[in-house]
């Protein structure tokens, strides 16, 4: 459990790509700060919901293949999945990789696109929360890699559990944004960016090498 | 009883203009405080963003339910967890996680969507109603708080918190659907607005025509409409010929042609020329906006039937409140466990549907009257509406109701020793000031023979006999009288109108009235419908019942020579009994007594102002034929709201009961709830429906404005057919 918080906590700063962007537009400098963190609060809490939801998909999905005699084999398959798609998560923080992916199911003109604009400028604490639910619909292979994490544990329960410390784990990257947007200058931004990049990359190695050799199994389960 | 014209207006939801009722609930938005009829108006009245200047208000609610639905989709999983994963769900750490986990889950749901409900709830019972919001406020809160208790208390059963959150979320959505459909069945009625911001171009003598809009006009200002452009505010054309659409205000589908001198209303367009017209009203007072004024009233009036819906409905919330807290007892007493007794308990509060029969009769009545708005049948309330079922007698006056009201003159009969001539000028100088449906006849005639009229002077109307004033050139008037043929002693069998000159009888004129195409269809179609058919009339018995003859009825069915008075003694001899009504169809000032006096008072043409005050229906335009197809209308509505109130109330006690016995799942009592007040809504739709097909638009019209094929002229000087003429006056008003 704890691995996967650190992994969640060091991959986050790859949505701060995509989604320190949310983040910093829906900050309104000048108003009261409590008010500034109940926005964002719902922000992440919507990203959070989603993610479970998804998760929880994951999960049912788990649990129907659990009673499967391959379910071993497919772990493995899972974790490989899951390894890939940090080390891709990694490498779009590296700047080697393009990043998002958006398309045109997400690109401006599509219903995700409408929904988002017409939130975003809308004044109650439920927008945030709204806007956020859409964005954890974005295309990440960090929420990638997490998912495979659920499917794998074959089990409801524990997927739910993957998919929040997953939404508890964007927070404290994402807060620290809205925080220090305007204090980290870009290219002391970048370097930090670059760093992470390279941690998640091996992070995602690891997981990879885990799903290959047998004894990779305690990372998923619940202590 | 007659129905009456007038009443204080009631309280109308600023979202559907339903009246708001026992279970109303007001806001303050920015721009001022607006009531709701329920809350689910309030929502959808925001999410159309009609709050002053949000656009994005609209996506604020939408964002609450989304809330609402991610939240307690979160909580029933993480309940779902003990039946699909029983293993996962012993391990300790998941039997620690999952209660925290749904409280902080479920509490921003009941933070945003169930405080406005407890709030609305509060409102109501400072002002003494309650309502269904009492009853879900309190249902939600009730589960919430146990389920706090449960787990201040350490415990981790009994937990109602996936109920409540898909409670809350499942009914706002149901409140929201409701309030979206209710806003489509009132939407016929929202065409008539004032139109103030309407662009005008107002002509400015010795100089530029500026562009203003309607709201700048004032009367004596002249305008230039050019075809295509709606008219932008009632008024008389001073120069230019056009045909004018004037379906938008009496649903006709046939344009009128007009010249100078004649009266056009806005929002009607003209066609195929430009008009230059001076205003005589703006705003408030053209008739477009008194039509919207009598539709605004007539939808805010509660009817008997709705008033004991209202009742039933202050008594029926605080019943299930005690049901609920009975069967909470029960099932205690029963051994059930604390959670089973509070889920049941819950059902019952919120199967209930009070509303339901709240908007069973607001929903099919304004339905109906907007339908029937459209197609020019202005019904001033919906008493009016159900008292059109009962009519079994429906008497018309003859001249200008079931006649054209042009007159013409078909005959002179002069007395001997007096030549035509003579008579047609005395009658016509004196005609020439008068308003009244023969003048017009008798001075066209005269000028056909191309006579010249003497100055008159000092003419005023005797009431019920006719005109008198001096006539001649100054220093040698004569007193001429134009009237009755009694009054002036003149031989019955000549014309119908006398003239005298000083001490002579010149002689008598006989004018021929054309009836109405539309008359013999309506009359026919009114037989049909079960009504009976009589004529009451001014004009001498020989007129009316030549008129009763020309329009297939039978002899005995039309009077002649009655005074007003006779008329209003006729229809109080006919009135009387609840089984059957009796109906007036007329015009004119003359008629107004009339039409008080009947139960059900039906004016035809725009009129005078009079007429359609006292009138409970105004049939705007000329096609009588509209007539049976308003009772057949008014039929189905009746119809359709006994059957709403019928269901309303059957599935009220028949969900209620379900609930006490059955013990079902509170989610599913949401649900049919919900579904209970989308029938509501759905038969009141497909009413408006049938009735569209009912009233349809008119046969052999042109099919509207678009099919007229006239070809546009240079300066609009078209040579128009002969259209049949709306009882629009020809001139400003007053002698």
């Amino acid at each position: 459990m704890l691995t996967l918080l650190l992994t969640g906590l060091l991959g986050s700063l790859h949505c701060v790509g995509m989604c320190g962007g949310f983040v910093l537009a829906l900050d309104r400098p000048g108003r009261v700060p409590w008010r500034r963190l109940a926005v964002q609060g719902s922000f992440l809490l919507g990203k959070a919901t989603t993610y479970v939801l998804l998760g929880a998909l994951a999960g049912l999905l788990g649990t129907a293949l659990a009673r499967a005699p391959w379910l071993a084999a497919a772990q493995g398959v899972l974790a490989v999945v899951a390894g890939v798609a940090m080390v891709m998560a990694g490498l779009q923080l590296l700047g080697w990789l393009e990043a998002f992916p958006v398309g045109s199911l997400f690109g401006p003109g599509s219903a995700w696109d409408r929904a988002s604009r017409s939130v975003a400028e809308a004044r109650s604490v439920a927008a945030p929360y709204a806007l956020g639910a859409l964005t954890g619909l974005l295309p990440c292979p960090l929420v990638y890699a997490f998912l495979a994490s659920a499917l794998a544990t074959g089990s409801l329960a524990q997927a739910l559990l993957v998919m929040a410390v997953l939404g508890l784990a964007s927070m404290p990257a994402l807060l620290l944004v809205v925080l220090l947007g305007a204090v980290l200058r870009p290219s002391r931004r970048a370097v930090v960016v670059r760093a992470a990049g390279v941690v998640v990359v091996l992070l995602g190695l690891v997981t990879v090498a885990r799903g290959v050799a047998p004894g990779w199994l305690h990372l998923h389960h619940v202590p | 009883m007659a129905v009456p014209a007038a009443r204080p207006a009631p309280l109308a939801c600023a979202h559907c203009g339903l009246p708001v009722g026992v279970g109303g609930t007001r806001r303050r938005e920015q721009g001022g405080e607006h009531a709701f009829c329920c809350l689910g108006c309030s929502i959808a009245w925001r999410m159309a963003g009609r709050a002053a200047g949000e656009g994005s208000e609209a996506a604020v609610y939408l964002a609450r339910i989304a809330l609402g639905f991610g939240l307690s989709a979160i909580v029933m999983l993480i309940q779902w967890v003990h039946y699909i994963d029983p293993e996962a769900a012993a391990h300790p750490s998941f039997v620690a996680f999952s209660p925290l986990a749904q409280v902080l889950a479920s509490t921003p749901v009941l933070l945003v969507l169930g405080v406005p409900w407890l709030w609305a709830a509060l409102q109501g019972l400072r002002a003494g109603r309650v309502g269904t919001d009492l009853l879900v406020a309190l249902g939600i809160f009730a589960g919430y708080g146990a389920s706090l208790v449960t787990l201040l208390r350490g415990e981790h059963e009994p937990l109602f918190l996936d109920t409540v959150t898909s409670l809350a979320t499942l009914i706002a959505v149901g409140r929201w659907l409701e309030a979206r459909a209710k806003e489509r069945a009132t939407s016929g009625l929202r065409a008539f607005v004032s139109g103030a911001a309407r662009p005008a171009l107002r002509l400015v003598p010795g100089g530029e025509p500026e562009r203003v809009v309607a709201s700048d006009l004032a009367p004596g200002q002249r305008v230039r409409v050019l075809p295509g452009e709606k008219i932008p505010a009632d008024g008389v054309v001073r120069e230019g010929r056009a045909l004018v659409d004037e379906a938008s205000l009496t649903g006709e589908p046939l344009p009128r042609a007009v010249g100078p001198g004649d009266g056009v209303r806005a929002p009607c367009v003209p066609l195929d020329g430009p008009l230059e017209v001076e205003v005589t009203a703006v705003g408030e007072g053209t008739l477009l906006a008194e039509v919207g004024r009598v539709l605004e009233r007539a939808r805010q009036e509660r009817a008997p039937l709705e008033r004991l819906a209202d009742r039933a409905s202050a008594v029926f919330v605080p019943l299930v409140l005690l049901l609920s807290a009975w069967v909470l007892w029960r099932d205690l007493q029963a051994g059930a466990d604390a959670a089973t007794a509070v889920v049941g308990a819950l059902a019952v509060l919120v199967v209930a549907c009070p509303c339901a029969l709240a908007i069973a009769t607001p929903l099919a009545v304004t339905a109906a009257l907007g339908r029937l708005a459209e197609r020019g049948i202005l019904v001033r309330s919906g008493a009016a509406l159900g008292a059109l079922p009962r009519l079994s007698r429906v008497a018309f006056d003859k001249t200008g109701t079931l006649t054209e009201g042009r007159p013409e003159v078909d005959a002179l009969v002069p007395c001997p020793g007096v030549g035509e001539d003579e008579l047609l000028v005395a009658a016509a100088s004196l005609e020439a000031h008068s308003e009244h449906a023969l003048a017009r006849g008798i001075v066209a005639a005269a000028q056909a023979r191309g006579l010249a009229l003497e100055p008159a002077r000092e003419v005023h109307v005797v009431a019920g006999r006719g005109i008198e004033g001096w006539v001649g050139p100054a220093g040698a008037e004569q007193r001429v009288q134009v009237g009755s043929p009694a009054w002036l002693g003149a031989p019955a069998g000549g014309g119908q109108v006398a003239v005298r000159r000083g001490e002579r009888l010149l002689g008598t004129l006989a004018l021929r009235d054309r009836p109405r195409e539309s008359a013999r269809a309506a009359l026919a179609g009114l037989a049909a419908e079960g009504a009976e058919v009589r004529i009451l009339s001014g004009d001498t018995p020989a007129a009316a019942a030549a008129m009763a003859q020309q329009l297939g009825l039978p002899p005995g069915a039309a009077e002649g020579g009655l005074l007003p008075q006779d008329k209003v003694d006729r229809l109080a001899g006919w009135r009387g009994g609840r089984r059957s009504a009796v109906a007036f169809v007329g015009d004119g000032l003359n008629d107004a007594p009339a039409l008080a006096a009947a139960d059900l008072g039906i004016a035809v043409g725009s009129g005078t102002d009079l007429a359609r005050e006292t009138a409970a229906v105004s049939l705007l335009g000329d096609d009588l034929s509209r007539l049976p197809a308003l009772l057949k209308a008014a039929r189905r509505t009746r119809a359709a709201v006994r059957w709403n109130l019928f269901w309303a109330f059957a599935y009220n006690v028949a969900a209620v009961a379900w609930a006490v016995l059955a013990h079902p799942a509170p989610v599913l009592g949401a649900l049919a709830m919900v579904l209970s007040s989308l029938f509501v809504i759905a038969t009141s739709l497909r009413l408006r429906a049938r009735l569209s097909e009912d009233l349809g638009a008119g046969e052999g019209g042109l099919g509207g404005p678009a099919a007229v094929p006239w070809p546009a002229g240079a300066g609009g000087n078209v040579p128009a057919p002969e259209a049949p003429p709306i009882g629009i006056p020809g001139g400003p008003p007053g002698p």
